[in-house]
């Protein structure tokens, strides 16, 4: 065991023996966690996230206290951090600043406010979550009088940076509204000067010059859906015509001419007629100009788990394809051309950098109602998309309040909120607890929830948590071991 | 590194390990043997006073994915993890009071006073024998 002095809390003067022993013969551990990276090595991550990978003598030699001092791995683990000694005074400091920095963004609260303004869509796809195929706009359109109460959640937020993004069903389909509220927002914030960015989510079918005008006037960025080829994208996305394609290709067009190219996005969801075709789908990105994908997989939400389709697959065999389509990107960036997956770009940042993310589904506590808050069309507020999208399947567990009785206090400081957010703490979570990847991953309480009846969730049959290790090992051993594939991945970080 | 008894496995048969509880923590096993929850019915029984024996029953109709024989080794990680966390518990309070708070806890002299009373004694001049 350590003889070296470390600082104590309210301890206010180290001990004589402190400052008398600076050689460096003995160590204290600094906190850490580590995991088994494959049959010879382990990683281990220090308490702002730094990683090492070490065979596993030598992690059992630093936890032991018989590594020789100022050796090459002794060294190293001093520099990260896993590891204290005489010389040492500053690890302390450090590691606090880090720590702080990876959690800065819980001090803003929610920037992000979804407004869902409709749920009619002329689309039927077979795994969206909450569409309907419905004329009725009393039915299914957000009224003005909550769209209102709404905007007061935003100008609510203590963030100073805020993202408005406008869901349906097809938000197009009640862009009335949309305009209305962008009018009101921007009118507003002439007093209150925040950053404010709009985004809607749209399948482009129905965009026209009149939108297109609006949308570059009050710099507004889309969001689109490709789901790859011609084929696949429109089995993925029948609507009367199986024109989806042709009409995205074409509404694509016209909004990077309207408003520039780096205004348009588009996101992929992945069927079981995906899953042989990642290269493909790969290949339809990069053809149509888009510098990155993000590779999503289905989530076990509405109307996906009612027609089946979330059984189409497993998470083994989604990782497959993601590693697949991973390997082609980074062969195609090795051939000269630019181009990044989105979700490995977001884990690269936690492994790589002191930053955090404002991924909703990576965060601890975990992200509903702190990293976003979606306004239902009906007037109810939930604590994520996936909250309202379970609760169109009749469960209401994750519903925050209604938009004309509840306050942004009351909603963000509801004993409900709270408890959901104390239990989802990866820190406390069994298993998550001992991670080595815990300050890389996140808490999806609504995930684990609708899977299996737990917000914690049991890891052990978890997908949510076999899908990001897997993927993190990946992403950690690709850095470790691929000399051409190291370089790319970190040039992916933003 | 003592080797935990291994009393049989075959296949889709139960596999048992016994374990000392005075080579290894009862957490440390708790812990481990959460790991194989997925796959496998896990069972723990006190067998003596010192002695801990934990049974992987594999779910009918699945064939597992893990290997219940690596139960040992993750019995030995658990045991890392435990003397890590024993070791940090005191650093990892004060990594977190020291990360949430204002006001600096580790040098509160070096960090707030005033620069030109020189708490540190950085500006004095010192002999060449110092």
């Amino acid at each position: 065991m350590a003889t070296i002095d470390v600082p104590q809390l309210n301890k206010a003067f180290a001990s004589e023996y402190r400052f008398r022993q600076r050689t460096g013969k003995e160590y204290a551990l600094l906190p850490l966690r580590f995991l088994p990276l494959d049959d010879d090595r382990y990683v281990a991550t220090n308490f702002a996230g730094e990683y090492i990978v070490l065979a596993r003598p030598d992690l059992q030699a630093l936890i032991r206290h018989e590594l020789v001092p100022q050796g090459g791995l002794y060294n190293a683990l001093k520099a990260k951090h896993f590891l204290l000694d005489g010389d040492s005074s500053v690890a302390i400091d450090l590691l606090a600043c880090k720590y702080r920095t990876k959690h800065s963004l819980l001090s803003q609260l929610t920037s992000l406010f979804l407004f869902v303004v409709t749920l009619r869509c002329e689309h039927s796809c077979p795994y969206c979550q909450v569409s309907r195929q419905s004329q009725d706009r009393h039915a299914f359109d957000m009224r003005r009088c909550d769209a209102e109460r709404a905007i007061d959640f935003v100008f609510s937020s203590p963030s100073e940076h805020v993202k408005v993004e406008f869901q349906g069903g097809e938000p197009l389909l009640n862009f009335d509204l949309i305009r209305w509220v962008v009018d009101q927002v921007l009118e507003r914030n002439e007093t209150e000067k925040k950053q404010i960015a709009f985004v809607i989510a749209t399948n482009l079918a129905l965009i026209d010059n009149d939108i297109l005008a609006f949308c570059k006037a009050h710099e507004i960025f889309i969001s689109t859906s490709l789901d790859g080829p011609r084929d696949l994208h429109n089995a993925n996305r029948p609507r009367p015509g199986h024109d989806s394609y042709e009409r995205t290709l074409e509404g694509i067009a016209k909004a990077r001419d309207a408003l520039g190219r780096d205004r348009v996005a588009a996101l992929m969801t992945t069927t079981r007629a995906s899953l042989n075709q990642p290269e493909a789908i790969v290949d339809e990105y990069v053809r149509q100009g888009f510098t990155s994908i993000f590779l999503r997989a289905l989530s076990p939400f509405g109307f996906a788990v009612k027609t089946g389709a979330i059984d189409g697959y497993t998470t083994d065999e989604w990782l497959a394809f993601y590693r697949r389509a991973l390997a082609h990107i980074l062969r195609l960036n090795m051939q000269g051309v630019v181009f990044r997956e989105e979700y490995a770009a977001l884990l690269l940042r936690k492994i790589l950098t002191p930053y955090p993310t404002g991924y909703v589904d990576l965060q601890s506590p975990a992200g509903i109602g702190l990293s976003c808050i979606a306004f239902n069309y009906e007037g109810s507020i939930y604590a994520s998309d996936e909250a309202r999208m379970l609760a169109e399947m009749g469960d209401f567990t994750f519903r925050l309040g209604r938009l004309e009785s509840d306050s942004i206090e009351a909603v963000l400081g509801s004993p409900k909120l709270l408890d959901y957010l104390a239990i989802s703490m990866t820190e406390s979570a069994p298993m998550c607890a001992d991670c080595g990847l815990q300050p890389y991953c996140g808490s999806d309480p609504v995930y684990h929830y609708s899977t299996q009846g737990d917000m914690v969730g049991r890891k052990t049959t978890s997908g949510f948590c076999r899908k990001n290790m897997e993927i993190i090992k990946h992403l950690i051993r690709l850095l470790e071991d691929d000399r051409e594939a190291s370089p790319i991945l970190r040039s992916w970080i933003r | 590194m003592p080797i935990p008894e291994h009393r049989s496995d075959s296949g889709r048969s139960p596999t048992e390990f016994t374990f000392d509880l005075s080579l290894y923590r009862l957490s440390a096993i708790q812990k481990a043997a959460y790991r194989f929850t997925g796959p496998f019915r896990v069972e723990l029984d006190r067998v003596t006073e010192s002695q801990v024996r934990v049974k992987l029953v594999p779910h009918p109709g699945n064939s597992p994915s893990v290997d219940p024989n690596t139960l040992p080794n993750e019995v030995l990680d658990q045991e890392l993890r435990e003397t890590v966390a024993d070791e940090t518990r005191g650093v990892r309070e004060l990594l977190l009071a020291q990360a949430f708070s204002n006001l600096p806890l580790t040098d509160p002299v070096g960090e707030n006073a005033d620069y030109r009373d020189d708490p540190l004694k950085i500006a004095e001049i010192r002999s060449p024998s110092h």
